[in-house]
């Protein structure tokens, strides 16, 4: 009988906890720490991949970051960083690609662009993958948008949009 | 009446006993009562059991994680780091520690001055092969700017070196580097560049350090410098540890007699804030025993200009400093002001065209307004300026200036002979408090 009163002592003590701990919860809710978004702490964890396929090209960017926003002496500042990488290839008849003089990559990302080109030696091995033109802090800020390529080769223009996935999760 | 009384007493005592169980019924009996009270027993530890569950990994309850907890961390014996670069370097370099100045000295002119003292520096570079960022921004704390779960970087010297620290300085020089700098996340793109400097001592009497020991002595340290461990820790669990003395490094120093110092006053490579101009920063430092192998994109050098086609060359200062941008082997072009290695814009801060350190949307934004509508036309040509493929040849550089504008280098004069390089650029002697 003592031991039954001790046990339903124990199991009281602990729902008063749990009862709380819920308070507390509902005080702080619980953060989406490896999702895209700012949680309780100010913290937003950032990793994106771009993806995408068009005709002749596929393409392939990589975004990986962290942000902090925090209040100090009642300003709002940040703390980041972010660096990408990335690549398009070549996936269409490769005898066009070979007969190629040049190749220009095109990035647009809403108001601001960036480009490259690559003038082939005829002498040298035709390579399929290019590094793209795209910065870091191109993208950094805007992660839901698209990257816009635009491929010219020869003149002849394709579109190619990489479009970004949570990898976070 | 009191027999009938009687009667039926008898009667509900003898019902009552043809009422009551056997012996098998008794057992049955104690059965009942138990096969309740157990599973009490078992269902009151499993609601404990439960509830310590439910309170332990509630998130932001009671017990909550910790920042700490929260980042992911390799477990032990995984290989997630790789050692691409070690350097090591001993001399006084006021360029590069900048940062890392002593009190100033009152001298007798009334004006007062700061020196640098000799450091014994190491450069670790790392790379992520694990298959996330390691460390974290996470916890970040603003006012001591510190980084709770970022990576941290410590040399461990091993004994023979600590023995000849011992004989040499008469202290041990890694209880705590005097300098670090390194990022608190090692990415899994890019890697990341550590930087530890340990003060070996001051070349002046300051009460503070201790003076530099002889130049065979730091000849002596130098030669055992890579009798360390590099170790790569978050939340001190360690992730890494390299030997250098079995690693990749180069070893390095700059001795008194190599050094030339240079009062340079042209403006080729200001940036913003007066950088390499003597009359605000000090003479520049050139090491002239530099090798010559070292000597790798980013380096900024002293060299003599060459002779230039179409070029009163009276106008053009006999030495410069540059940086150099383009190896031998490389093809460097410039489009709309970007400058392109191989077809490829390269990476670095010094890629474009920029006037006191301000790229073209910034300088438009904040300074094109001081312009007359010619110079505007001008200062945008030179923004978009481009030059065609150059094939950078064996046993040359292709230098730039970190400001363009008015200044003499391999787009105007081509590569740079190697045999022109009178020597790299370590740093300014000293910075004159006006």
């Amino acid at each position: 009988m003592n031991l039954q009163k001790i046990l339903f002592g124990i199991i009281g003590v602990l729902f008063f906890l749990v009862v709380v701990n819920i308070v507390i919860m509902n005080e702080n809710p619980p953060s989406q720490e490896t999702e895209n978004t700012l949680d309780d702490t100010g913290y937003k964890k950032i990793n994106y991949k771009y993806t995408g396929e068009s005709e002749h090209w596929k393409g392939e960017y990589i975004l990986e970051g962290e942000e902090i926003t925090y209040e100090s002496f009642g300003v709002l500042e940040q703390e980041y960083w972010h660096e990408g990488t990335g690549h398009v290839e070549y996936i269409g008849d490769i005898s066009k690609l070979n007969a190629a003089e040049k190749l220009d990559i095109k990035a647009e990302f809403g108001s601001s662009s960036s480009s490259m080109g690559v003038t082939f030696d005829n002498d040298a091995p035709r390579e399929t993958v290019f590094n793209l033109p795209v910065d870091s802090s191109d993208v950094f800020g805007v992660f839901e948008n698209p990257i816009e390529l635009k491929l010219i080769l020869d003149g002849e223009t394709e579109v190619l949009q990489l479009v970004p996935e949570d990898i976070s999760k | 009446m009191e027999d009938n009384q009687y009667e039926d007493d008898q009667k509900k005592l003898q019902s009552s006993i043809g009422e009551s169980p056997s012996k098998g019924d008794k057992n049955e009996d104690v059965n009942k009562e138990a096969f309740p009270r157990r599973w009490i027993y078992i269902g009151g530890i499993a609601c404990i059991v439960i509830l310590s569950f439910l309170l332990y990994y509630s998130e932001n309850g009671m017990w909550s994680k910790t920042e700490k907890e929260r980042i992911p961390i390799p477990n032990e014996n995984e290989d997630v780091l790789k050692l691409e670069m070690g350097l090591i370097e001993i001399g006084t370099n006021p360029f590069r520690e900048g940062y890392f100045v002593e009190k100033p000295i009152v001298r007798n002119n009334g004006m007062s001055s700061y020196f640098h003292p000799t450091v014994l520096r190491y450069d670790i570079g790392l790379s992520n092969i694990w298959r996330e960022p390691l460390g974290s921004i996470r916890g970040y704390d603003p006012e001591e700017q510190t980084y709770e779960n970022g990576v941290s970087v410590h040399i461990e010297p091993h004994k023979e070196f600590v023995d000849l620290m011992d004989d040499v300085l008469g202290f041990n020089l890694f209880t705590e580097p005097n300098s670090f700098q390194g990022h608190p996340v090692i990415s899994t793109i890019n890697g990341n560049l550590y930087t530890l400097s340990y003060q070996v001592g001051s070349e002046f009497e300051n009460g503070d350090t201790p003076i530099v020991p002889a130049v065979k002595d730091m000849d002596l340290l130098l030669d055992h410098a890579t009798e360390v461990d590099i170790v790569v820790t978050i939340q001190e669990k360690e992730i890494g540890r390299f030997y250098l003395g079995e690693e990749m490094h180069q070893v390095y120093r700059v001795s008194e007699e190599d050094r030339l110092e240079v009062l340079y006053t042209y403006d080729n490579m200001v940036r913003g804030n007066n950088e390499y101009v003597s009359e605000v920063r000090g003479e520049i430092i050139v090491n002239q025993s530099y090798d010559k192998r070292t000597l790798q994109r980013g380096d900024v050098i002293f060299y003599q200009t060459p002779q230039m086609e179409n070029t009163n060359q009276s106008d053009v200062p006999s030495n410069s400093l540059g940086r150099i941008v383009g190896l031998p082997g490389e093809e460097v072009s410039i489009k709309d002001g970007v400058v392109y290695i191989d077809e490829e814009q390269l990476d670095r801060p010094y890629n474009k065209a920029l006037i006191q350190g301000m790229n073209k949307e910034t300088y438009l934004e904040k300074k094109i307004d001081d312009h007359t509508s010619s110079e505007k036309e001008e200062i945008l040509n030179y923004f978009d300026q481009g030059m065609e493929a150059v094939e950078v040849p064996p046993n040359t550089f292709f230098i730039l200036s970190d400001q363009w504008w008015d200044s003499f280098d391999s787009r105007v004069f081509g590569p740079l002979p190697v045999d022109e390089i009178e020597g790299k650029v370590m740093g300014y002697k000293e910075g004159i408090e006006h």
